[in-house]
């Protein structure tokens, strides 16, 4: 691990006086102290209802400032506070897939059992999520347990149409949030993690967490651990966490995945098919909120991209792929329909060009936002106010697309060079 | 007196004809150095382009980024622009041998200006490439922005931002050039303010859906929209 994230002197001496803990939930944030305050009461809160009488700790990982409180030996759960060391003038700036791997180095130390890791940013969380996180792995001995959030499909579409069908087609696990914020891990889990070369993604966003996250599943998969998904409710955001624009959210979330994937080529390579995960907890979907969704303006920015990207497009798609959209895009919204495999393909070419560097990252991913919204236009005019059980039901239909479209992806990224009409 | 004449035209034909027979050998040399430099240059050049096909040069080439010089090439093949380079080299050599075979000072002489010349080429070179790549980016950034934020002028102002670049940059490639002096820079401020005058109105006019767009969003927002992530 690189010297600037490790643990402070104080924190190791912290440490040595807690001496080992059964369990440990670990809390990111920068700055938000207020919205930190109540997190971490409420990891306290749940340890303390689900776990009661077992030795744990909650682990407040931030950029420096101000404790949140003075972390109180005699408490009955302790908050320990894992401050950057920040050698030089300005120190570190700071990062949360560094903060998380600060948690699960002092959760290692402490000899924790299980670790979850909870996000600020979620405004729905309630004690129970600790238990329902921690328990498969203290009661069932899983490795990595993901949400499994109550959202509306329509809610969360690049999950529910580009991460859930592309990431399921690549590793294998059935995991329906895969960069679910929260979860948890086992010890074995963590200390995979550890060896790991860190990652170098910079900023306070949450494209830092995500890397993070993703790297534990394709850790788990490729170590053969075992994952399972706790069903934790509905997901809200705090408001002030919902304004990031499309194309940065495509950016920063697949730049990280399709990061990962020229990592693991060889990992996802082999894997065909995929297996389903094991669901801890009830369903219940007839809790789930309608989602208002304007299908005509989601049609109209594919439309405009239609009439405007195809240069940039020619260079990333193969000429079949261009002559579809474009006959896509004269049809009436009522009858417009991106056919599955197309947009198997259309992902799958995209994950290519970012591999070979067609053009400049940030454009490539802007290119696609039109495609992707053309996708939730088609997704939307085709399914209309259909339940959210339909809708993930349409959605499994796509995602064993891309699982049976996955050998057009290999074959590509092995020989990009080869013809394809 | 006719005696006389008639002495001086034959001198002077005399002196004309031994000039130019003095002049043959060399423009015989100078017509059979081209010709051999033509005949190697198509040489060179096949051979250049097979060994760049081989080596799958414009798939390199373009995977490595530098998509923008098939623009600049014949068939869109920077292989074949290579090729062509290595022949009009061996054209320009040849001619040059022969130059010198024709009048040895005045090959001294181009060589000299040449030379006080070249480092302005170079710059201006470099400057046009440099300029025609950022041209390319910009103008694709623009107009994927563009395109994303849904305005309708989004080819517009991808045009608008590559010749504003390309102009910009051909200016001062005249200017290291020492072509065109004070009338190229006038021309140029004439040009430009024009187009960032009229980039001006059509970002203003294009803007004017955006605000709009944005101010109707806020009155018509739904109590739940739709998150991507």
């Amino acid at each position: 691990m690189p010297e600037k994230f490790t643990l402070t002197p104080q924190t190791e001496s912290q440490i040595s006086a807690l001496g080992s803990v059964e369990l440990a939930v670990g809390v990111t944030a920068p700055d938000r102290l207020d919205d930190t305050r109540a997190v971490i009461e409420t990891a306290r809160a749940g340890l303390r209802q689900r776990f009661p009488g077992a030795r744990a700790v909650v682990l407040h990982a931030h950029a420096g400032g101000g404790p949140v409180e003075a972390p109180a030996a005699e408490a009955d759960i302790p908050v320990l506070e894992l401050a950057y060391r920040t050698p030089g003038p300005g120190g570190e700036p700071w990062s949360r897939s560094a903060a998380l791997r600060l948690v699960f180095e002092a959760s290692h130390r402490l000899q924790a059992r299980g670790c979850a890791l909870l996000g600020v940013e979620v405004a729905s969380l309630t004690p129970e999520w600790i238990g329902w996180l921690l328990a498969p792995v203290t009661e069932r001995d899983q490795d990595l347990v993901a949400p499994y959030y109550l959202r509306h499909p329509y809610n969360g579409a690049v999950t529910s149409g580009i991460l859930y069908p592309l990431l399921r087609a690549l590793y294998g696990p059935r995991l329906r949030y895969p960069l679910g914020a929260e979860l948890a891990c086992s010890s074995r889990l963590v200390e995979r993690q550890l060896l790991r070369e860190p990652g170098r993604e910079a900023g306070g966003s949450r494209a830092g967490a995500q890397a993070f996250e993703l790297r534990l599943l394709t850790d788990a998969v490729a170590g053969g651990l075992r994952i399972c998904q706790a069903v934790l409710g509905p997901r809200t955001v705090a408001a002030g966490d919902t304004g990031t624009g499309l194309s940065t959210i495509l950016t920063e979330v697949l730049s990280l995945v399709f990061g990962e994937m020229e990592r693991s080529t060889a990992l996802w390579q082999k894997i065909r098919g995929s297996a389903p995960v094991e669901l801890v907890g009830t369903s219940d979907t007839s809790g789930i909120e309608p989602v208002p969704v304007d299908g005509k303006r989601l049609l109209n920015a594919f439309r405009l991209g239609q009439q405007n990207l195809q240069e940039v497009w020619g260079l990333v798609l193969p000429p079949s792929s261009l002559v579809e959209l474009k006959r896509l895009a004269r049809l009436p919204d009522a009858e417009f329909r991106l056919p599955d495999r197309l947009w198997a393909h259309l992902v799958f070419d995209f994950s290519l060009a970012y591999h070979t560097r067609v053009m400049s990252r940030d454009h490539l991913m802007g290119a696609l936002a039109p495609l992707y919204l053309g996708w939730f236009g088609s997704f939307h005019a085709e399914m209309g106010d259909a339940d959210p059980v339909r809708l993930e039901d349409r959605l499994e239909q796509l995602c064993l697309q891309f699982e049976a479209e996955k050998p057009y992806l290999i074959s590509r990224w092995r020989w990009p060079d080869r013809f394809n009409p | 007196m006719w005696s006389q004449i008639n002495d001086a035209l034959r001198e002077s034909l005399s002196r004309v004809l031994t000039s130019l027979a003095s002049l043959v050998p060399g423009l015989v040399a100078l017509l059979l150095s081209v010709i051999l430099a033509v005949l190697l240059g198509v040489l060179a050049r096949w051979v250049t382009v097979r060994i760049l096909r081989a080596f799958g040069f414009d798939q390199r080439l373009e995977r490595w980024g530098a998509s923008a010089l098939a623009d600049w090439s014949p068939g869109h093949s920077p292989t074949l622009l290579v090729g062509r380079l290595v022949h009009w080299m061996l054209v320009l050599l040849g001619a040059m041998v022969g130059l010198v075979a024709l009048d040895a000072t005045l090959m001294t002489t181009m060589l000299d200006r040449l030379g006080s010349y070249l480092p302005n080429v170079f710059v201006a070179v470099i400057l046009l490439i440099v300029g025609t790549v950022l041209a390319r980016f910009l103008s694709r950034g623009v107009l994927i922005g563009a395109v994303n934020l849904q305005l309708q002028s989004a080819r517009l102002m991808s045009a608008g931002a590559k010749w504003l670049v390309l102009l910009l940059t051909v200016a001062m490639a005249l200017d290291h050039l020492s072509i065109g002096g004070t009338i190229l820079k006038l021309a140029f401020g004439i040009l430009f303010g024009g187009i960032v005058l009229a980039l001006a109105l059509a970002v203003g006019l294009g803007s004017t859906e955006v605000v709009s767009r944005t101010w109707e969003r806020q009155a018509d927002r739904p109590e739940q929209p739709a998150e991507h992530l």
